[in-house]
C-alpha cells in the first residue's frame, strides 16, 4: 500500500511556493485598501485622521489644502503623523477642500467647513440656507454646529479604538477563513489519496 | 467574476449545472494520483488568490490563477477549482450555493483551454517557453473567464452581451496582468521544484 508515490514526496515541495502566495496575500493587506478620510474643524484649524478601509492609519501620507479658486495653488500643506493625524491652520473661511495622497497611489479628498467662533460679529446675518458654508451664520447656529463638531470629535475619539479593533478582528477572521479552507483542501488531497490507494492495493 | 444568486434564470442554472458536473466527472477520472499534492496545492493557491483584491481599476476584483491550475492540470481542473468555490462560496461568501455550476464553468473552462493551447509550449524545458506559457496561462484564464461571464450573464440574466464585456474586460485588466506575472515565475519555479516537471513534461501529467 503506498500513501505517496515517490513523485509526490517532490511535489510536496512546491510547498513554499504557496506559502509565498499566502505572505503575498498578508502584505496585499496594503495594497487592498481605499483610504479613507475623517475631517474637523473650527474656526481657523482643520484637524483629520488618514486611515485605510481596514482602520489601519495611513501614516506618512501628503495632505494638501487645495485653494478654492485655483485648483493647483495649494494654501497649505502637512504630513500625516504614525496614528494618521494631521491638523493644520488654514487662512481660509467657509468650506475648505482637503486631499490626502500616501506613496502608493490612494487618494482620499474631503471638504470640511471652518465654524466660526461663536463670538464672531456675525449675528445680523439671516441667511436661511444651509448654516456655516461660507455665508455668515447667526452665532446661535455657529454655536450650535461648534458644540456639534465638538461633540462628534469626541465621539470619533471615543470610538476610534473600538473601530480599529473590530477591523482588526475582521481581518483576522478573513485569515482564519483562508487557513480552514486550504486545510480543507489538504485533507480533501488526503482522503482522496487514501481511497485510491485502497482501491489499489 | 463570482456570479451572485439570484442572477440567472433557472434554465441557465440547471445547464450551467450539469455541464460543469460533467466536467467535474471527466476532470476526476483523469486525475492522476501522483499529482494530487500539486492538485490541493494549486487548489489552495485559487482560494487565497480569491482573498487578494486588486484595488487598481472599476469595481472589485480579485486575482484567479485559474489559468495556472488550468496549464499544471488539464481536465482536473474542474475538481479542484469546485472544492476551492465551494469554499469561497462558505468562508468568504463569494459567489453562492446555486450559482456554483455557472462559476465553475465560468472559472474552470478557461483553464482547461489553457491546457490545450499551452502544452505544447509548456512541454520544453527552456525556461523561457515556460515563462512565456504562464504568463498566457493567466492572459487566458483571466480573459477566458470574463468573456465567459459575459456570456453566461446574457444568455442567461438578460443583460447585454458588449457593455457588459467592456465592463469586465476594463476591471479586469489589472488582474489579467498580475495573474500573468503570477504565471510567469509560478512555472518555471515549479518546473525546477519538481523533477518530473521538465522530463515530462505538461502533457504527461494531465492527458
Amino acid at each position: 500500500m503506498r500513501f505517496l508515490p515517490p513523485a509526490d514526496r517532490a511535489g510536496l515541495r512546491v510547498f513554499p511556493v504557496w506559502l509565498a502566495l499566502l505572505a503575498c496575500w498578508w502584505s496585499a493587506g496594503a495594497l487592498a485598501h481605499g483610504l479613507r478620510l475623517h475631517l474637523q474643524a473650527d474656526a481657523s484649524t482643520v484637524r483629520g485622521q488618514a486611515f485605510y478601509a481596514d482602520g489601519s492609519p495611513a501614516g506618512g501620507a501628503r495632505v494638501s489644502f487645495p485653494g478654492p479658486q485655483e485648483p493647483d495653488a495649494v494654501l497649505v500643506s502637512a504630513v500625516t503623523d504614525a496614528d494618521g493625524r494631521f491638523s493644520a491652520n488654514v487662512a481660509a473661511r467657509g468650506v475648505v477642500r482637503v486631499v490626502v495622497e500616501d506613496e502608493e497611489g490612494h487618494r482620499a479628498e474631503g471638504s470640511v467647513t471652518l465654524v466660526p467662533p461663536a463670538t464672531s460679529p456675525s449675528g445680523a446675518a439671516t441667511s436661511p440656507g444651509p448654516a456655516g458654508l461660507g455665508t455668515p451664520v447667526s452665532a446661535d447656529t455657529a454655536d450650535a454646529l461648534f458644540d456639534d463638531a465638538r461633540l462628534r470629535a469626541a465621539l470619533r475619539a471615543e470610538l476610534q479604538p473600538l473601530r480599529e479593533q473590530v477591523a482588526r478582528l475582521e481581518h483576522r477572521l478573513r485569515l482564519a477563513d483562508a487557513l480552514a479552507g486550504v486545510g480543507f483542501l489538504v485533507g480533501l488531497a488526503g482522503a482522496w489519496a487514501l481511497f485510491r490507494a485502497r482501491r489499489s492495493t | 467574476m463570482h456570479l451572485a444568486e439570484g442572477v440567472l434564470s433557472l434554465p441557465a442554472l440547471a445547464a450551467t449545472a450539469s455541464l460543469a458536473v460533467a466536467g467535474v466527472a471527466i476532470g476526476l477520472k483523469r486525475l492522476e494520483d501522483s499529482r494530487l499534492p500539486l492538485a490541493a496545492l494549486l487548489g489552495s493557491a485559487f482560494l487565497v488568490a480569491g482573498a487578494i483584491h486588486v484595488p487598481l481599476g472599476v469595481g472589485s476584483v480579485h486575482l484567479l490563477l485559474n489559468g495556472l491550475a488550468g496549464l499544471l492540470l488539464g481536465w482536473a481542473a474542474f475538481p479542484v477549482l469546485l472544492a476551492a468555490l465551494l469554499l469561497q462560496a462558505a468562508l468568504f461568501g463569494f459567489g453562492g450555493f446555486a450559482v456554483l455550476g455557472a462559476n465553475l464553468l465560468i472559472m474552470a473552462v478557461p483553464a482547461v483551454l489553457a491546457h490545450y493551447l499551452l502544452r505544447g509550449l509548456a512541454s520544453d524545458a527552456a525556461p523561457w517557453r515556460l515563462r512565456l506559457a504562464g504568463a498566457l496561462a493567466g492572459v487566458i484564464g483571466v480573459g477566458g473567464a470574463g468573456a465567459l461571464a459575459a456570456v453566461v450573464l446574457t444568455l442567461g440574466g438578460g443583460r447585454e452581451f458588449a457593455g457588459l464585456a467592456a465592463l469586465f474586460g476594463a476591471a479586469h485588466l489589472p488582474v489579467l496582468a498580475l495573474d500573468a506575472a503570477l504565471g510567469a515565475v509560478a512555472v518555471p519555479a515549479l518546473a525546477r521544484l519538481v523533477p518530473d516537471f521538465t522530463r515530462r513534461g505538461t502533457v504527461e501529467w494531465a492527458r
